[in-house]
């Protein structure tokens, strides 16, 4: 298969802005499809297997204009979820990408890995990228480790990158916060409130729910056609004998199982950025960011830095695919063992699966950005830092946290608690085994 | 003979009710405050259909036992991989 990009023809206007869908265009499903034939028929079949399907254009770098009146100051309303020019009110939301790109059709003919313009590799680690003001032509730079705008310091335009550069920064789509900063910040508080007794007094004297971030988390959504086979056994209980009264004895068939599967997943997400990817990490409570999900990324919408305004940063991807793919055969594999409960409900006695076996005929990966509210403290225990969240889904409002403990207080209370009770329930232990011996 | 298993179990309840409270009560405010079992869950949130399911099942014994479960019994444990995993591409 060759790497080129395949032209799809779709819904964006050349205002660079993504528009409502025209009825009379193709259905993009069917589009989609055509794309990939053409591609395989264009591939050679000895060659890379990657298909890339082209993202719809979106707006151009460097300054974003209203689509209605050429204004430069673009904002995001966090309430509407709209882009709004400051000068003439006007307000749009760009399209859905996933109507866009037929993201959520023909999983089942899915072959190969299919990545969109922006979840293609990396190919330039840098972060500091510079644009050409077009409004006075000055050199403005982006770090895009934590932003994908900036202000021009001589004539206030902002620039924005909205298309596909070297370093992975900019993704296919964006879902844009619908949770505020004050709904973010009582639900933070709320969150702490309920955790204060053994809190660590210095968490606790710090804490500032104003502190609270809005950051743009970079993910992939992962679409599936998978088939699974599964090796186990598996027991059906016929008969029982009760032995005694603390025994009883089960006689069991057992049989030796295997389960073939075929399934179709749609949006699994996975998480791109190095420092979060890592769910079991010693020194961050990433798994508080990992519980955030899911989100509705069926409202992903084409990419605009707009959205990012002056309230929200972002964090850079800088991972691939190929890093990242082992997260997504894990997700893969335990969709599937939850499906097949259905097809082993008849072994009574259970199932102990040994082996899994998954074959990927095909997978399709798309770039974005997820909303989160994001609250962090560092704990210094015993000359070791970790950091600990509180997030909050930037959609949903979904809290998530970890709250560092106060040890020695916990330790305190708990043998307090157990020799307390242990005061009072072991002399009616020892009086209860001398009656015993004594009768 | 039951009468007296009857005390015993009476009595280690009562000798172990305060350690197992104190252990409790540790365990609750680290699951509580750390939440280190919170996790994305795609078995329960993530839209998936299973479009084929074929069992295959061979009789290799019968056992006689005194244990409820199957030996080893993961079924339920949808996030841990068995013991042998292969995976392929096309």
């Amino acid at each position: 298969m060759t790497s080129d990009n395949v032209t799809s023809d779709n819904v964006t206007n050349n205002d660079g802005v993504g528009a409502v869908a025209d009825p009379n265009s193709v259905n993009p499903a069917e589009q989609f499809l055509e794309t990939l034939k053409e591609a395989a028929g264009a591939a050679e079949a000895d060659e890379a297997d990657s298909l890339k399907v082209a993202t719809p254009a979106g707006g151009d770098d460097g300054v974003n204009k209203c689509p209605q009146c050429g204004g430069s100051d673009v904002a995001f309303v966090t309430s509407r979820t709209a882009l709004v020019c400051k000068f003439c009110r006007y307000e749009w939301q760009p399209e859905s990408l996933d109507a866009a790109l037929g993201l959520s059709e023909n999983i089942d003919r899915l072959k190969g890995t299919i990545t969109s313009t922006n979840a293609a590799d990396i190919e330039d680690d840098a972060a500091l990228v510079t644009l050409k003001c077009t409004g006075c032509g000055a050199e403005v730079v982006i770090d895009t480790d934590h932003n994908l705008k900036a202000r021009c310091h001589w004539c206030k335009s902002v620039l924005s990158l909205n298309n596909r550069i070297p370093n992975g920064a900019v993704p296919d789509g964006i879902l844009p916060f619908r949770i505020s900063k004050a709904e973010a910040m009582a639900s933070i508080k709320a969150f702490a409130e309920e955790r204060k007794r053994f809190a660590l007094p210095a968490f606790a004297e710090t804490f500032r729910p104003e502190n609270v971030m809005g950051v743009y988390l970079p993910y992939m959504t992962v679409d599936g056609n998978i088939e699974t086979r599964f090796d186990g056994f598996g027991e059906i209980t016929i008969s029982t004998r009760r032995i005694n009264d603390n025994e009883t004895e089960y006689t069991a068939n057992v049989f030796k199982v295997g389960l073939d599967m075929k399934l179709e997943v749609d949006d699994l997400v996975v998480e791109t950025a190095s420092s979060k990817a890592n769910i079991n990490s010693d020194v961050s409570t990433n798994n508080i960011i990992n519980a955030l999900l899911p989100y509705d990324v069926k409202k992903v919408v084409r990419f605009n830095a707009n959205y990012l305004g002056d309230e929200f940063t972002s964090e850079r991807r800088d991972l691939d695919i190929d890093e990242v793919e082992h997260y997504a055969v894990q997700h893969f594999l335990t969709i599937a063992r939850s499906a097949a409960m259905p097809s082993i409900r008849k072994f009574s006695r259970g199932v102990r699966w040994d082996a899994e076996a998954i074959h990927i005929h095909g997978s399709r990966w798309t770039s974005v950005l997820l909303p989160v509210w994001l609250y962090g403290y560092v704990e210094n225990r015993k000359g070791r830092q970790i950091t600990h969240y509180i997030a909050v889904n930037g959609r949903t409002g979904y809290t998530m946290g970890s709250v560092p403990i106060n040890w020695a207080k916990a330790r305190a209370v708990s043998w307090g608690a157990a020799i307390g009770i242990s005061i009072i329930t072991w002399p009616i232990a020892i009086w209860l085994a001398i009656m015993d011996m004594s009768s | 003979m039951s009468d007296e298993s009857g005390v015993g179990g009476a009595i280690a309840a009562l000798i172990g009710a305060g350690p197992a409270a104190g252990f409790f009560l540790y365990a609750g405010i680290k699951t509580k405050y750390r939440n280190r079992h919170a996790r994305y869950k795609p078995e329960t949130v993530v839209h998936h259909e299973l479009k084929d399911a074929q069992l295959q099942e061979e009789l290799v014994n019968t056992i006689k036992t005194k244990k409820s479960l199957i030996d080893g019994y993961n079924a339920f444990s949808f996030d841990r991989r068995a013991a042998k995993v292969t995976v392929t591409k096309d």
